[in-house]
């Protein structure tokens, strides 16, 4: 297999830039060389990566999906001018990251993803080639060899009957591209993250809770210690999928609708809204139950006598209204400790990035 | 400088917590899941305290440690345990404190290492005092600085 873009490096990153207004995508045409830690967030639906460029914090984000379409000199030609992340493989060209969407628009049709539930994906051959190039989009090699990065991976996925699916194959794929760039790669519980990015005035104590596109991952954190990990299979994907299938609409124009501005508070006003505040309700309440559950029942647990605090992050968390609903749920179970505040992550999108390069930053002093 | 201390745990996560609470509380600590390591480690690390997180330990591993006595001179031996002393720990000459704790609580822990230490060094100053010669009242003697000496280099 090659990988080609058209030269020997990616052409096109696009970037949120913290200091602009919007936070809109700034598009670069290298990637700016810069030293030190990164974070890297590797989600199910986006791969985000963060790191301190001098006084500013930089974050580029990728879609972590891809959409496959014929080799041609043609086509190759237009995907290069236009700056289109791709690589060809069995005479097929793959068009990975945010412009696969806009190929799979223009064809009125899904994109792919090369994870599902958080992990690599069985199911696509190219899964890995795919996830490589996305994240050889966002960082480039190390300017000194072994330089820290640190990203995001999945707690133990807590399935139906209660068993648990490994996450360790999923993590040692990614650790050892990373460390084939250059890096020395650590990993990093999503729930943790979001506690290092978001609890430091709390002595990095308290539940972190990642509600992504493939799963909720949940931490309980003592001083940065993770002493409860897990997740459940259940995040936006579920929720646009089981809507998608109860009204008749496609599951990504659902997702549009519910990135649009979803309320779970006001009354709907179709069926879709309806859908989507039911299946989201599905998945609070699912989250909520099985913390009960897990926390409850772990002998894990240090002793803790003051209230701590939850924070959640992630696209999931966007919902208007979502914290609201989650406080109304967690008051019909039992924990071994109070709960301080519940609070929806300052930036939901990047929270997990951010985590992961607090950490990264941490480890390499 | 940093008293140092090695926390031994057999379960990564209880040993984790416990080790950055020492760390929080002062202490610089290595952290080993392994009581057979114990041999090596106070031989490198002369640790003024070990913490030994009892749970789950096998009886083999616990008389191990406990063959260790001759090594531990000027270490503590703080057991962190679910049950009160159950003589599966025998160490001889050695200053041992058991600290029932279940489920972990680290402030309390901590507090408890950090007076068991204090009071040994106490008692240990005592016994110094009482086999060295009284001091001259009169002002700093030979004798005087011989005895902070002593006492520096036992660090008391």
């Amino acid at each position: 297999m090659t990988e080609t873009t058209g030269s020997s490096d990616y052409q096109k990153t696009p970037s949120f830039d913290e200091s602009s207004s919007r936070g809109g995508v700034a598009i670069e045409t290298q990637p700016e060389a810069a030293g030190g830690p990164i974070g890297l967030d590797v989600g199910t639906s986006n791969i985000v990566m963060a790191q301190n460029r001098g006084s500013k914090l930089y974050i580029a984000k990728q879609l972590n999906a891809f959409f496959a379409i014929p080799q041609s000199k043609f086509t190759r030609q237009i995907l290069i001018q236009n700056e289109i992340i791709f690589f060809e493989h069995n005479r097929q060209f793959f068009i990975v990251g945010d412009s696969a969407e806009n190929f799979a628009n223009m064809f009125n049709t899904n994109t792919k993803r090369p994870m599902e539930l958080g992990l690599l994906s069985l199911r696509e051959d190219e899964g890995i080639a795919i996830i490589q190039a996305i994240i050889k989009s966002l960082i480039q090699r190390p300017k000194r060899f072994g330089e820290l990065i640190c990203f995001s991976v999945p707690g133990q996925i807590l399935t139906a009957n209660l068993g648990t699916s490994p996450v360790d194959s999923h993590e040692s794929v990614i650790k050892m591209y990373l460390e084939s760039l250059g890096y020395s790669a650590i990993a990093i519980n999503e729930g943790l993250a979001a506690v290092m990015a978001e609890l430091a005035d709390d002595n990095y104590t308290g539940i972190g809770i990642s509600m992504g596109g493939g799963l909720c991952n949940i931490c309980l954190s003592y001083m940065s210690v993770p002493v409860i990990t897990y997740s459940i299979p259940k995040g936006g994907d579920y929720i646009d999928e089981k809507a998608s299938h109860d009204v008749g609409i496609p599951a990504t124009q659902l997702k549009g609708i519910k990135e649009e501005g979803i309320d779970l508070l006001a009354l709907p006003r179709n069926k879709t809204e309806l859908a989507l505040q039911v299946y989201y309700l599905d998945v609070i309440t699912h989250l909520v139950n099985s913390m009960e559950q897990i926390i409850g029942a772990s002998d894990k647990m240090p002793k803790i006598t003051d209230p701590i605090p939850i924070v959640i992050s992630g696209g999931t968390a966007k919902a208007k209204g979502l914290k609201e609903r989650f406080e109304t749920s967690l008051k019909s179970i039992r924990l071994p400790m109070e709960i301080s505040t519940v609070r929806i992550s300052k930036d939901p999108l990047h929270t997990t990035a951010k985590g992961a390069l607090a950490m990264a930053i941490s480890e390499s002093k | 400088m940093p008293l140092s201390a090695v926390v031994f745990s057999s379960d990564m996560i209880r040993g984790a917590l416990l080790s950055r609470a020492f760390k929080e509380s002062g202490f610089e600590v290595v952290l080993l899941k392994n009581l057979h390591a114990a041999e090596n480690i106070l031989k490198t690390k002369a640790p003024a305290l070990v913490v030994l997180d009892k749970r789950d330990y096998f009886r083999n591993e616990l008389e191990h440690f406990s063959s260790l006595s001759g090594l531990m001179a000027g270490v503590s031996v703080f057991v962190i345990a679910n049950t009160p002393p159950d003589g599966s720990l025998s160490l001889r000459n050695v200053p041992v404190e058991w600290c029932l704790s279940h489920p972990l609580d680290l402030p309390f822990i901590t507090k408890k290492a950090k007076e068991f230490l204090t009071v040994k060094r106490e008692s240990n100053t005592g016994e110094l005092k009482e086999l060295l010669p009284e001091a001259d009242e009169s002002g700093p003697s030979e004798d005087d600085t011989l005895t902070k000496d002593l006492m520096g280099f036992l660090g008391l």
